[in-house]
This record gives structure tokens, sequence and C-alpha cells, in this order.
């Protein structure tokens, strides 16, 4: 058993013949938190998609939990314990939320703990349990960003990706955004979090990964990120 | 209300059959995304299939258990491996465009496979159609009708269930809107794609089976012609309902039969409204069924993203001085070509050629409507007639010129074009192929069989034109005529592209959101376009026409609409060298094939159509650009060479 939960090691990547990503190598450790921080366009998003899949590298290697997943296709990848909320709307605009739950859920459990598992979860979230019969495209951004997360929770995953999931949040509903993502974090998953809001980032995170122009310029902890560093990410990106 | 009954219940069968179609096609598009146009051709394949093997002394559950439940699902499996799996994540437009290449490919190749000619009165598949079985208000309810009802409806129960209620269901629903997705939630959407082609194959093969006792014959043009009933009943579900698409079609097969059964008969009204009457319903749903809006704009897949935007037109990447270079050469080549068939071509082969240009002209029309606004019109054939017809008739009767009667071709095809585009654009792409088949085939059928338009098989005759002291009758002279409208017809499409409407659509294409937040009115754009699409396409139908002294109602049907638009996409859909290239590869085909080949193997002419759909599944940029790249690419690599040499 390795300690390290995902490895990408001299990952190249783009699509069609644009280059996104060049040379991208790093760790992260089983149950850590890492912050993926960068400016628009830096290719935080594509290395998310090399992780779980989507994306296959034109170079370079992809592990998880050690076991070399380069090529595989994405639900594959999600069988060895990779969960991806992506950018935008990470949640089936057509299904109705139940059905958004039971996807998830009836694949990775037998029948009746499944059902258990989507009380637990209308429990957890009531806001949803309200919704249950609503098409998932007719919730808010909350509530859909919501959605992302209480699919993850009857099987916790080994890694979980979350691509902006602020992007566009009140204040209070991002609180209960990164509420429910440290409860993730509780249960043992290790998360990889693209961010825009740096500082709400950098609260949770202890490792943290500056990424530009495809290339990584910045990989270790986030508590003793320069002065310089962090005020540069401040600058790139404003907090609301 | 004796009289009300005895007409509707024969209805029934009918319109299980378009209920059974219909639900089909809700089922592919709910899983796949794809409006399967080939449905009806996969239909086809399992009745022909059922039908030779019963002609061959073969039991009827044997020979059903070979066309329906292995041919079929089989049928579907390899051509979601070999074509649908490639398109899953692709627009609208491409999926549209594989489906009609299977639709014309399908037929084609089982034809080639059973050469049979005729086939008349299909065996049923288990009641007998000459036993009664009880009565309707002295309704005799015959096997097969009874077995049609019956089976209609265990149908739609047994999907209805597995489709809301079942894991496989589910999966399959959430593949209509992205398959990134499904397989982040760890399914792998491949297998369920595969799973969901092979079940609506099976659901076509029964349906194929099924209904060719309805018919009487076994045709392939018969399925088609029944699509269009089977898109209205869609179309009544809001392409997503299977008890609303199985009351449509219901409602639509009762309604047919009333009127055919009080309109006074023999007429070309009444027995052309059966098959018109879809169109008309579907017309009207789309103008009155506000819901529909919602579910024909298709969802956007949220992970569209990952995938690499198209790459650009080389004609846009290339830099100037080779773009001075290649013009020097295309205009070489269009002179050369002009000159030698002015001079040692023989007359036959000036004919083929102004046949090929006069095509080109109506490719041209597609070049503008697809190319340039992203939209598709499966009717343009049936605009290229109404152009000849207008010409032929107003020589006949108002002794106009055909030069001024090619000009109001123009104009009468444009005005039509508008009309049908009107309602159905506001609904996106999809609804508005669909429009346009169905008017298609109501031409088809009404429009172009009466003897003020096109008079039916036996035609008009359209003939050449004079202008002054020259007179056109002769190949060569009309040769030079025709590569003048072209020219004239390329001016206006280029004109198009580089004003302001050309802007405006580029606009469009990108978000339609957007542009009309910034002043652009999306519905005028479109319609214009489509509009002046049509005319050009009317101008190449009466030239056309005039080429071959004459037009009938079949040499413009909605088949070979279908077929122009394959073609298109093959070739090259978004440059004017793609249309006069699908042009010169259509007729050159043509002829090398259907002069030297038997009847059996004429068919192949279609199968090779088919499958260039399938190339432009994998390729949408066209052969043209393809071939136009590659060169690209070895010059520039060469250039570099020389430069680092140097
Ligand atoms: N589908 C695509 N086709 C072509 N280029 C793309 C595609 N998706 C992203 N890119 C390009 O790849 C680069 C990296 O994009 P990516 O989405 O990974 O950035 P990001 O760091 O997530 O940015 P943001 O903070 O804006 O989300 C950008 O330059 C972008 O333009
Ligand atoms: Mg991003």
């Amino acid at each position: 058993m390795t300690t390290t939960v995902l490895e990408l090691s001299g990952v190249s990547a783009g699509y069609g013949r644009f280059r996104a990503l060049f040379d991208v190598s790093f760790c992260l450790e089983h149950g850590s938190v890492t912050a993926l921080l960068g400016p628009n366009g830096a290719g935080k998003s594509t290395v998310a998609r090399v992780a779980s899949g989507l994306l296959t590298p034109s170079a370079g290697r992809v592990l998880v939990n050690g076991e070399e997943v380069t090529g595989w296709p994405a639900w594959k990848v999600v069988s060895r314990g990779v969960a991806h909320a992506p950018e935008g709307r990470p949640v089936f605009a057509t299904l109705d939320v139940e059905d958004n739950l039971r996807l998830t859920f009836f694949r990775q459990l037998p029948r009746k703990e499944a059902a258990e598992a989507l009380d637990r979860a209308y429990e957890r979230f009531p806001r949803l349990a309200e919704r249950r019969s609503q098409l998932a495209g007719t919730l808010s951004g909350g509530e859909q960003r919501m959605l992302a997360l209480a699919r993850v929770l009857a099987v916790p995953p080994k890694l979980l990706i979350v691509d902006e999931l602020s992007l566009g949040l009140a204040p209070r509903t991002v609180d209960e955004v990164f509420r429910a993502l440290r409860e993730i974090r509780d249960s043992g998953t290790a998360l990889l979090i693209v961010e825009q809001q740096v500082s709400r980032a950098l609260e949770l995170a202890e490792h943290l990964i500056v990424l530009r122009q495809g290339r990584i310029t910045y990989d270790g902890s986030s508590v003793q990120v320069s002065d310089e560093l962090r005020s540069e990410l401040l600058a790139v990106r404003p907090d609301s | 209300m004796t009289e009300f009954l005895s007409f509707a219940t024969p209805g029934l069968p009918y319109g299980c059959v378009f209920a059974l179609l219909g639900i089909g096609l809700v089922l592919t598009y709910q899983t796949s995304g794809v409006f399967n146009l080939a449905f009806g051709a996969q239909a086809y394949a399992s009745a022909l299939v059922f039908y030779e093997c019963v002609a061959h002394g073969w039991p009827k559950p044997a020979a059903f258990v070979v066309s329906v439940v292995v041919l079929a699902p089989v049928l579907g499996l390899l051509m979601d491996r070999g074509l649908y799996r490639f398109v899953r994540t692709k627009p609208v437009l491409v999926k549209l465009v594989a489906a009609l290449g299977m639709l014309i490919a399908i037929p084609a190749v089982f034809e080639i496979v059973f050469p049979a000619g005729n086939l008349y009165s299909p065996p049923s598949l288990f009641l007998s159609p000459s036993v009664v079985y009880f009565h309707i208000v002295g309704d005799p309810i015959n096997g097969i009708e009874l077995s049609t009802v019956v089976l209609t409806l265990l149908v739609v129960l047994l999907l209805s269930v597995m489709f809301h209620f079942t894991q496989i269901g589910l999966r399959m629903r959430a593949m209509a809107e992205s398959p990134r997705m499904v397989e982040l939630a760890g399914v792998d959407a491949d297998s369920v794609g595969m799973a969901s082609w092979m079940l609506s194959s099976l659901l076509a093969g029964l349906a194929g089976v099924m209904l060719a006792p309805v018919f009487g014959d076994l045709q392939a043009l018969n399925f088609t012609t029944l699509l269009v009933a089977a898109i209205a009943a869609a179309a009544a579900g809001s392409l997503s309902s299977l008890p609303y698409t199985f009351l449509g079609g219901l409602l639509l097969g009762i309604v047919g039969e009333l009127l055919s059964g009080y309109l006074p008969s023999g007429q070309v009204l009444s027995s052309g409204l059966r098959p018109g009457l879809p169109f008309v319903v579907l017309l009207l749903l789309l103008l009155f069924l506000p819901g529909l809006r919602r579910r024909w704009t298709k969802v956007n897949d949220p992970l569209a993203g990952v995938d690499p935007p198209p790459a650009p037109l080389v004609s846009a990447s290339r830099d100037r001085s080779l773009r001075r270079r290649s013009r020097i050469g295309a205009g070489a080549l269009v002179a050369l070509f002009v000159v030698s068939s002015l001079t040692w071509v023989s007359p036959s082969w000036v004919f083929n050629l102004s046949q090929a240009l006069a095509l080109a002209i109506i490719f041209l029309s597609l070049v503008l409507l697809t190319g340039m606004s992203g939209q598709i019109s499966l009717c343009q054939a049936t605009f290229a007639g109404v152009g000849a017809f207008t010409a032929g008739q107003l020589a006949a009767h108002f002794n106009v010129s055909v030069l001024a009667g090619i000009v109001v071709a123009a104009v009468v095809a444009g005005a039509i074009g508008a009309l049908v585009a009107l309602p159905a654009l506001r609904l996106g792409g999809l609804a508005l192929a669909l429009a346009t088949l169905a008017f298609g085939l109501l031409a088809d059928n009404i429009g172009f069989q009466y003897s003020w338009s096109g008079n039916g098989q036996s035609g008009i005759s359209i003939p050449r034109p004079s202008l002054g002291p020259i007179n056109f009758s002769d190949g060569r002279a009309y040769f030079c005529l025709i590569v003048v409208i072209l020219a004239i017809c390329i001016l206006v499409v280029s004109a198009i592209r580089r004003g302001t409407t050309g802007r405006q659509l580029a606009a469009l294409r990108g978000s339609e959101l957007a542009a009309a937040s910034i002043g652009i009115n999306p519905t005028r754009a479109k319609v214009l376009v489509f509009s002046v699409s049509a005319a050009i396409a009317g101008v190449g139908g009466a030239v056309y026409g005039s080429l071959e002294l004459g037009a009938s109602a079949n040499d413009f049907n909605t088949l070979l609409s279908l077929v122009f638009v394959v073609v298109v996409a093959t070739v090259g859909v978004y440059t004017v060298d793609g249309a006069v290239g699908a042009g010169l590869a259509y007729v050159v085909l043509n002829v090398a094939l259907s002069g030297n080949l038997t009847l059996r193997w004429s068919n192949l002419l279609e199968v090779i159509f088919g499958l260039g759909a399938v190339v432009y599944a994998l390729h949408p940029e066209g052969a043209v650009e393809y071939v136009k790249r590659l060169t690209l690419e070895r010059f520039t690599r060469r250039g570099i060479e020389t430069e680092v040499l140097a």
C-alpha cells in the first residue's frame, strides 16, 4: 500500500494541437487536502480532467493508489476511488434529484444499502429532500453543487476532485460548500480543490500546488507559503 | 355514430404502427441523443429477412428468431461499434447525418443480399389475417390488427417500466445528456450506449415484422414514409413521454382513416392526405405545443469543454502568398476545365458535366445553409423541384423565357422556403430538419402530383432557354450558361458570407443568447439564409430540369434530398469547392456505376453514399478540406525543411 493516492509524473496534455500542460508532476497523500491554484487558463481544469481519466495525457503517467491508470476510460478510474465534480454544472440537468443520486448509489451499493444511503443523503441535505422530484437543471447553483457533493457521500471516494465548486455562489452558500468538503475530508477522503477563493482554499488545505501556463511553479506546504506568493495569488484572484 | 366508428376502427392498427415507431424514436433519442432517422430502414431489414425466411419454407418462429431476436440486435451492435460510438459526444447535426447515411445504406445493403424485387402480401407474425376474431360495431377485427394492437400495448408497457424503474433505464436516460458525466458516475458509457442501440434495434425489427403485413407489400419506401408519422407521434410525446407518444400515434392513425373515409375518393387530395396528414400534425404541434421548445433544444453537455474545438478551415489558416498562389491555380484549373469541355470532350460527357454543375448549384444551397449557419434541410430536392416546375409551367402556359423563369423560380422557392422555416426555426436545428423532411414528403405525395405543378410520374417538359440570337439547345452553349449561373450563385454565397448576415450567423453559431443580447435577431438572420438557400436550390432545379428538357415528381423526391445532404456532407459542406466537388463526385460515380451494373448491384451507389456519412461522422470537415489540409501540411513542412537547409 503506497501513501500516495494520486501521482502524476511528467504529464503533458492538451486539446487537439493545443498543449495545455507541460511536464506536470506531483503526488497527493492519502487523506490530505491540496489546493490547486493559478490564474485563469493555467491548466487547473486540465489537470483535474487528466486525473479522472476524462482526458488522456499525450505523455507521462497517471497513478492512482500506485496503480498505473494512464489511458484508462474515466469510469474505470472512477471505480478505483476517484470522484470528480467538474467545473460548471456538475449534475445531470435532465434527471431529477433522486435519479441523480440513484445513478451513483445503486452502482456502488447493493439495493438495500443504496436506499439507506439515499435517506442519509437527504438527512444531511434537507434542501435536496424537498426537491427530490425536481429536475436538477432547475435547481439553484448552490443546490446543484450540494447535489454534486451528496453523490459522493454514500461511499467515500479515496480522492475527490472539485473544480471551482464555489464559483458564483453567495458567501453563505460557499460556507456550506466548504463545511460539506470538511466533512468529506473527515471521513478519510483526500481532496484536490481547484478554487477561485484563494484564502478559503488555503484555510482548508495543508498542501498547495500553483500552476502557471501549464507548468507547476510551486509545490509544497500551504502553511509556509511566503508572503510574496500569497499576495501574488491573492492579487491574481481577488477574494469576494 | 356507427359510421364514424366503422371508419375509425381500421385506424387502430395503423395508429399502433405509428406509435410503435414513434416510441422507437423516443427511446433512441432519449438514450443516445441521436434522432434515428434510420429506424424505419432497420425495421425494413428485419421484415425483409423474415419474409425471405418464410418464403424459403422456414417455420415462422425460426424466422422470427433469426430476423428479430438475432439479426436486429446484431445490426444495432454493428452500427454502434462502427458509427454511433464515435458520434456520441458530437453535435446534433453530425448525429443526424450519420443516421441519414444509415437510412440510405441499410436497405441498399439488404437488397444486394436479397435481390427480390416486388414482395407481395408479407406473412403475418402470429395470427392469421384471414381469420376474423371479433367485431367492433360491425367492423371485423382480423388477426393482423389484433396482434398489432396487443403487441404494441405490451411493448409500451414493458419499455415504460424499464425506462423509469430499472438501473439500466436510468443509465440510458443519463446518457442522452452527457456520456462523459455517466462515466464520472462510474458507469461504462460505452456499454450502456451499446445496449441501448441493441435494444432499439430489436424494437425496430419487431416493428418491421409486425408492420409488413399491414402494408400489403414490402418496400423500403413504405418504411421511410411511415417515419414522418412516427416523428409526429414522437413530437406529440414531446420526444420524451412514451404514453403520450403512444396516444399521439393512435390518434394519428384514426384521424387518417376518418379523413379518407369522409373525403371524396379518387382525388389527389384524398389519396395524398393520409401520407400528408403527419406533416400537418407535426407543424401544428411545433406551433402550438410550447413544451416542445424546451425538449428540442438539447441540454448542453456540461463536459463539452473536454473536446477540442474543430480545426479552422484550411482557407482561413493559409498565409497570404500561399492563398494567392492557390487562387491562381484554381483559376487556371477552372479555365482548363471549361475550355476542354468546349473543345475535345465528347457531347455525352459535356452533358454529364453540365449535370454535375447543375447539381453543384443545388449543393451550394446546402453549403450556405449547413456550412454557414449550421442548420440542416432535408427538402433541398423539393425546392429544386419547385424551381424546375415553376420555370416549366411559366414557359408552357405564359410563354415566359426560361431565363426569366429561372429568376421567378428563385423567388418562388425562396418564398416557400421562408414559409417552411418560419414556424420550425424557433425550435432549433432538429425541429427544422424534421419539418423539412415532412414538407418534402408532403410535396412528393400531394404538391407535385397536380398537373399545374409537377404532374406526378409523367412530369412536364421544360425547354432550354434562349437569349436573343443565342439558343442554348446546343449542349456546349448550355454548359457555358450553367457555368455562368453557378458563378453568380457562388458570388451570392460569398457575398452573404462576407456581409453582415454572414457575420451575424458566425456570431449565432458561437452563442445564440449572446448574439441576441447585442441586437442580432436570430430568427431573422436564419430565415433569410434559409430562404436564400431555397432560392438557390430552386435555380439549380430549374437549370437541371431545363438541361434534361423536363422533370417529374420522381426526379425531385425526398429520398434524393437525403442523399444530397449525405453527399455534400461527405465531400465538404463548409466551402464552395465542396459543393462543386460533390456535384462532380455524384455524377461521375453515377455514370461509372449505373452504366454497367445489374439491377442488384445498382444499390452499390447508395451503399457508398451511406458509408460516406460514416466518413463524415469521423471527419466532419469533409473530403475536400481533408485533402487540402494534407497538401498544405506537406507544403509547409517542406517549406520549413528548405529553410533549415538554407
Ligand atoms: N476544449 C478545449 N479546447 C482547446 N483548448 C482548451 C480547451 N479547454 C481548455 N483549453 C485551453 O487550455 C488551457 C487550460 O485550460 P483550463 O480549463 O485547464 O484552465 P483553468 O486553469 O481551469 O482556467 P479557469 O480558471 O479559467 O477555469 C487554456 O489556455 C484553455 O484555453
Ligand atoms: Mg477551470
